[in-house]
């Protein structure tokens, strides 16, 4: 569904990307893994249309949306998590996937200022929608809490309830298991594995618990240096020497 | 019930004329235009961006006004219908540019709009009168049997303007799109991912805010019959930017509360013997100081501030009857 096709990406001098192509699709859990600074971050934002690619293009369900702005990219069917927990914190959780069901449905701002009939049909949709999430993600007994209170496993769930609530194709998770205990990255790994399945939803992940990865993706790309040096399935990962040098820590790779 | 002492004071602003005392009814006048132009100013501060050229467009909407009636001789109603038109679409071309910035970058570039403008004002004496203004303006025509003269038929204009900008406040505040002009100050990126043309949305608030100035000014025009330079300077603008902290941001009715008493003292200090005109600046720095420090939220959080410290003494005493 989202194919990557020879991607640079130039700072300056300094090539973040350079030739990068991969295929994503929906069947499967990509994972994306690499050292730090290897230029996975900067593909989602390349995708996701914070960063122009220099050279390249991205499609997405045989569309080029190469220079697309980020809300556009939104729109089309892709949704996406952050690093860095990014939530609207000073709202609760209900008003988090309530701002983040803005575009589906879509009320006109005419529309929605008069409060026509429809614009209120609109919003009994996004009260049961909000219900499905928060059940999904079992957030339901924090929803009037603010966002900014929640504690860091939760928030990072709520991260991912606000690009649910983009009703995605395509989930790109930027460190889901990020600061998290061993429980909670259990119970992390579980929630992805039922939205994938359940709600078939592609899902590209980039993530350094290489247990977790192991364990989640079935096709895993490696980048190193902003090129992609392997591609394959967990177990040719593990075995590959390349993606072994490249980790330097070989014990990290070997382990599990 | 809660609503009567609300009932109360609204029948009190709608009857107060009938009192007969010109001063006040110029004064409450006076708030309802700052109100419109302050509500206006609010909207886009609500999605983070400072507004430096509020005053400049109401002073379009009033140059508008001014020219069209005098110099076209067209009637009044049409003229304050293209003023607000004319500030919009002038708006609207400010705003393609100047909302590409944010923070400070914004204040600045907003500003130096309306200081060209105020420039433009003075230098274009053929079409904007110079120092001098523009000043005979003609009372609007009347309306289902209203004449325009005195105090009272203008009251009622103000206070109709007044409610409409409320409504209009009111209905955003509701709306998503109102909604979703508050995440823009601190997470504009994730308000992107989740599909929000913040931009589009920022310039949409923009146009709205400033059609409001310029609604103001077309109302300034009239009311006084004379526009001139010297009535939309950048301290006018500071004026605005003052009454809509001190009211707190969060709700519209801030600013109401804001506007309203800040007029309503800065009127009770001309009263004070030996009045000095630098009297009115200073006490609304001061004001401004003091509710930075000591209510951030502005006027509209002191009851939740209230309740709150109320609720820290009653933990307090708790804390003492359980440790003795």
């Amino acid at each position: 569904m989202l194919e990557i096709r020879g991607i640079t990406k130039l700072f300056g001098g300094l090539a973040a990307l350079r030739e990068v192509s991969a295929l994503v699709e929906r069947e499967k859990i990509f994972g994306l893994i690499g050292p730090n600074g290897a230029g996975k971050t900067t593909l989602f934002n390349v995708i996701t249309g914070f960063y122009r690619p220099t050279q390249g293009e991205i499609i997405y369900n045989s569309k080029n949306i190469t220079g697309l702005k980020p809300f556009e990219v939104a729109t089309i069917g892709i949704g996406r998590t952050y690093q860095q927990n990014n939530l609207f914190y000073e709202f609760t959780v209900e008003r988090n996937i309530f701002l983040a069901s803005h575009m589906r449905p879509k009320s006109g701002i005419v529309e929605d200022l008069v409060g026509t009939s429809s614009a209120k049909k609109k919003r009994e949709v996004i009260e049961h929608k909000i219900e499905e999430i928060l059940t999904l993600l079992e957030l339901t007994s924090f929803r009037n809490e603010l966002a900014k209170n929640l504690p860091h496993g939760f928030q990072r769930m709520l991260g991912i309830g606000i690009a649910l609530a983009t009703e995605p194709e395509l989930l790109l998770l930027d460190e889901p298991f990020s600061g998290m205990n061993a429980a909670e990255t259990e119970s992390m790994m579980g929630h992805i594995k039922r939205i994938h399945k359940e709600k078939s939803i592609g899902v590209l992940l980039v993530e350094h618990d290489m247990k977790a990865v192991m364990g989640l993706c079935e096709r895993i790309i490696v980048l190193n240096f902003g090129e992609k040096i392997a591609e394959g399935s967990a177990e040719e990962i593990r075995e590959n020497p390349i993606v072994i040098e490249a980790y330097l820590g070989v014990e990290d790779v070997v382990q599990y | 019930m809660k609503s009567v002492p609300w009932v109360i004071l609204l029948v009190g602003i709608v009857l107060f004329p009938l009192t007969g005392d010109i001063h006040w009814t110029r004064v409450l006048i006076e708030i309802f235009m700052w109100i419109t132009v302050s509500l206006g100013f609010r909207l886009i501060l609500t999605a983070g961006q400072i507004n430096l050229a509020q005053i400049a467009f109401m002073g379009l909407g009033g140059y508008a006004v001014a020219i069209l009636t005098t110099k076209l001789g067209l009637n009044y109603w049409p003229s304050l219908l293209i003023a607000v038109g004319s500030t919009a679409v002038f708006a609207l071309g400010i705003g393609y540019i100047s909302l590409r910035t944010k923070g400070i970058h914004f204040a600045l570039a907003t500003f130096a709009v309306a200081e060209i403008v105020r420039l433009i004002w003075i230098e274009w004496k053929s079409l904007f009168g110079g120092v001098g203004g523009i000043p005979n303006i003609p009372p609007p025509n009347s309306v289902l049997g209203i004449q325009f003269g005195n105090v009272i038929s203008y009251y009622y204009f103000a206070f109709i303007m007044v409610i409409f900008s409320m409504a209009v406040m009111y209905r955003i505040e509701r709306s998503r799109f109102g909604m979703a002009l508050l995440i823009f100050e601190h997470t504009e990126d994730l308000a992107q991912s989740v599909g929000i043309d913040c931009f589009r949305y920022k310039n949409i608030a923009f146009v709205i805010g400033s059609s409001f100035a310029g609604l103001a000014g077309g109302f300034f025009a009239a009311f006084f019959h004379y526009v001139g330079s010297e009535d939309f300077t950048i301290h006018q603008t500071f004026y605005v930017l003052i009454y809509v902290l001190t009211g707190g941001i969060q709700s519209f009715y801030g600013t109401l509360l804001g506007v309203s008493s800040l007029i309503i003292c800065l009127k009770m200090i001309h009263h004070i013997p030996g009045f000095n005109p630098v009297w009115e600046p200073l006490f609304l720095g001061c004001t401004l100081l003091a509710v930075m420090k000591f209510l951030p939220g502005g006027l509209i959080s002191l009851p939740g501030r209230l309740s709150l410290e109320r609720f820290k003494l009653d933990l307090k005493r708790g804390e003492r009857i359980a440790g003795d």
